[in-house]
């Protein structure tokens, strides 16, 4: 679980976050939305502990101040908006992973892990490739890899369908629910495109302005809300028993 | 899947070996040949103890000379892939913190206040007061440095940030260098210019020893820290997702780094082109995961070096020509070679 209780953060002075109280419940997958500048980024990086706020942090009744960092990197994974391809091997990226858990020596284990885990996405044929040589939507399928073979109990993604087709976008969202489901992953996830969140998210949290406007299941998604939220009027239909928000 | 990655790791240390061989060759190579005519066999009894005329030449001249080029060679290539990587820049180099105009500075001021530049009956340009003009060299060399990262530790600057600072350094080290040309005399002015070419003949042994404790220290920092700058390179934000204190490893690499550079340059003047070079061309050959691509730098910086160390004494023998020409002008058409086939392969 993990619970935020008055996670207040200023970059330069100017409040980013205010107030932030919330419960997040082990296994949910979380859709943090809002408009751009909201905070949502910020937020993520506070809950991974790359930013350090005001308030307090809980991540499995653990307080992340007082956790070193690689203790930290045994709880979350985290995955930032962009990642840069390099020429790092495949394998070798999803071995970073298991940097939080091994020293200078790669053990056994560890690459056994490297290989369930490629496995399981169904990428183990891009094992030796550069990350150079893959689309879209394989390197952010490598990229999850990387943060799964951390073995974290939560997954902090940022944006994480930027950048991909829609096919792409539809693959990698059902791989999010099926790791919270499955394994029992938290997801927090940043979202832009509220019907992916809708199709997807067992919560949402909205924000504006630095604060939460609203927190809770698919009820609280009313029109009013995505309107106040995103200043456009929409109406919600549900297409195919699938709740779709669309602009007027 | 396993087994394929064992034997990607297992060609990359294949590499490594292939590397120290071809080191060890071009050592007993680069002690045969010189000035003074002598055999293998001589040069295989002089390492041995015995030998008389040839073994002072070889322990007196060529192997300390040799050393040096692989401990020098060895040094800037580990500073270069160290800085690219922290740095995240591909034109990163030993002397991106400005080291080598610090160093220049440092040189040109010791020899114009301190006199320890001269000029011999023959012409030829001497360096009477080595010593100071190394103590020199060395500071202004880390003058920059230290500017640099002080404000990047004080004010959190950015790489990007960095390397400009390093830029601006560098700048107003050349300002200075031009001032002190601009009042020297003729002489001081050869003993600067002369200077600035690097010559790998300058270092004795107690220079090596301090060369190569530096090297020692810096190479194990970074080994161990491997993981760290694999996971730098892939990013700030990930680095430090996965515990890694990113900036405490900039900070102490980009030290590390620059101080192996100062030591180098310092003793044996400014040799270009191999920091800068020799990582990427590691790079392309075995790919960038630091485990072996530091190791396979420095081994790949020795051999360059050494290479056109012996060259430079040996094509024009008896004259020398200054080993930074020959290593630019050996490793850019490789380097270009290289690029070209690995970029055309991706």
């Amino acid at each position: 679980m993990i619970v935020l209780k008055n996670v207040e953060f200023s970059y330069n002075g100017i409040p980013t976050l205010k107030g932030i109280n919330i419960e997040i419940e082990e296994g949910k997958v979380v859709a943090i939305l809002g408009p751009n500048g909201a905070g949502k980024s910020t937020l993520l990086k506070c809950i991974n502990g790359l930013l350090k706020p005001r308030g307090s942090i809980y991540i499995s009744g653990l307080s992340l101040k007082e956790l070193k960092p690689e203790e930290a990197a045994k709880l979350i994974a985290y995955v930032p908006q962009k990642s840069n391809p390099t020429f790092m091997s495949v394998f070798d990226y999803v071995l970073l992973g298991r940097k939080p858990h091994m020293g200078l020596n790669v053990g056994k284990k560890d690459m056994k892990i490297v290989e369930n885990v490629l496995r399981m996405l169904g990428i183990e044929r891009l094992a030796l490739k550069k990350l150079k040589q893959l689309s879209g939507g394989e390197l952010q399928k490598v990229v999850i890899a990387r943060a799964l073979a951390q073995e974290a109990k939560v997954l902090l993604l940022d944006e994480p369908t930027n950048n991909l087709d829609l096919k792409s976008q539809l693959e990698f969202m059902h791989l999010v629910k099926k790791l919270s489901l499955e394994k029992g992953i938290t997801a927090v996830v940043v979202v832009h495109d509220v019907n992916i969140a809708l199709r997807f998210a067992d919560e949402f949290i909205f924000m504006k302005n630095g604060e939460i406007v609203a927190k809770g299941g698919h009820e609280i998604v009313t029109p009013e809300l995505i309107s106040k939220v995103y200043e456009i009027p929409v109406t919600i239909h549900k297409l195919s028993g699938v709740p779709v928000v669309i602009p007027v | 899947m396993i087994d394929a990655y064992r034997k990607h790791i297992k060609r990359k240390i294949l590499f490594n070996f292939t590397l120290i061989l071809s080191l060890l060759v071009s050592v007993i190579v680069a002690l045969r040949f010189g000035s003074y005519d002598m055999s293998f066999l001589d040069v295989f009894r002089a390492l041995s103890g015995g030998g008389g005329a040839s073994g002072m030449v070889i322990w007196n001249m060529r192997l300390p000379r040799v050393l040096a080029a692989l401990l020098v060679g060895g040094g800037l290539a580990l500073a270069g892939a160290a800085m690219q990587t922290l740095l995240r820049n591909p034109l990163a180099s030993p002397f991106t913190m400005g080291v080598s105009h610090g160093a220049m500075f440092g040189a040109s001021l010791a020899i114009f206040i301190l006199g320890s530049g001269g000029a011999e009956s023959t012409g030829r340009i001497l360096l009477n007061n080595p010593y100071s003009t190394a103590l020199f060299a060395f500071l202004g060399s880390l003058l920059g440095v230290f500017v640099v990262l002080t404000l990047a530790s004080l004010r959190g600057l950015s790489p990007e940030a960095m390397i400009l600072a390093g830029v601006a350094m560098s700048a107003m080290f050349t300002a200075g260098t031009t001032l002190l040309q601009y009042f020297a005399d003729e002489i001081q002015l050869a003993s600067m210019v002369y200077w600035s070419f690097g010559d790998l003949g300058r270092a004795s042994w107690r220079e090596i020893g301090v060369i190569g404790i530096t090297l020692g220290t810096a190479l194990m920092y970074f080994i161990l820290r491997s993981w760290d700058l694999n996971a730098i390179e892939s990013g700030d934000d990930i680095a430090s997702s996965l515990g890694v204190n990113v900036e405490r490893v900039r900070i102490v690499g980009t030290l590390l780094a620059s101080l192996i550079t100062a030591v180098s340059v310092a003793f044996v003047g400014i040799i270009g082109f191999i920091g800068l070079i020799c990582p990427h061309m590691v790079r392309l050959l075995i790919g960038s995961d630091h485990r072996f691509l530091l190791p396979s730098s420095v081994l790949l910086g020795a051999l360059l070096l050494l290479v056109s160390d012996t060259f430079s004494r040996t094509i024009l023998s008896p004259t020398i020509l200054p080993v930074g020409i020959i290593t630019s002008f050996m490793g850019a058409p490789l380097f270009v070679y290289l690029l070209v086939r690995m970029e055309v392969s991706r």
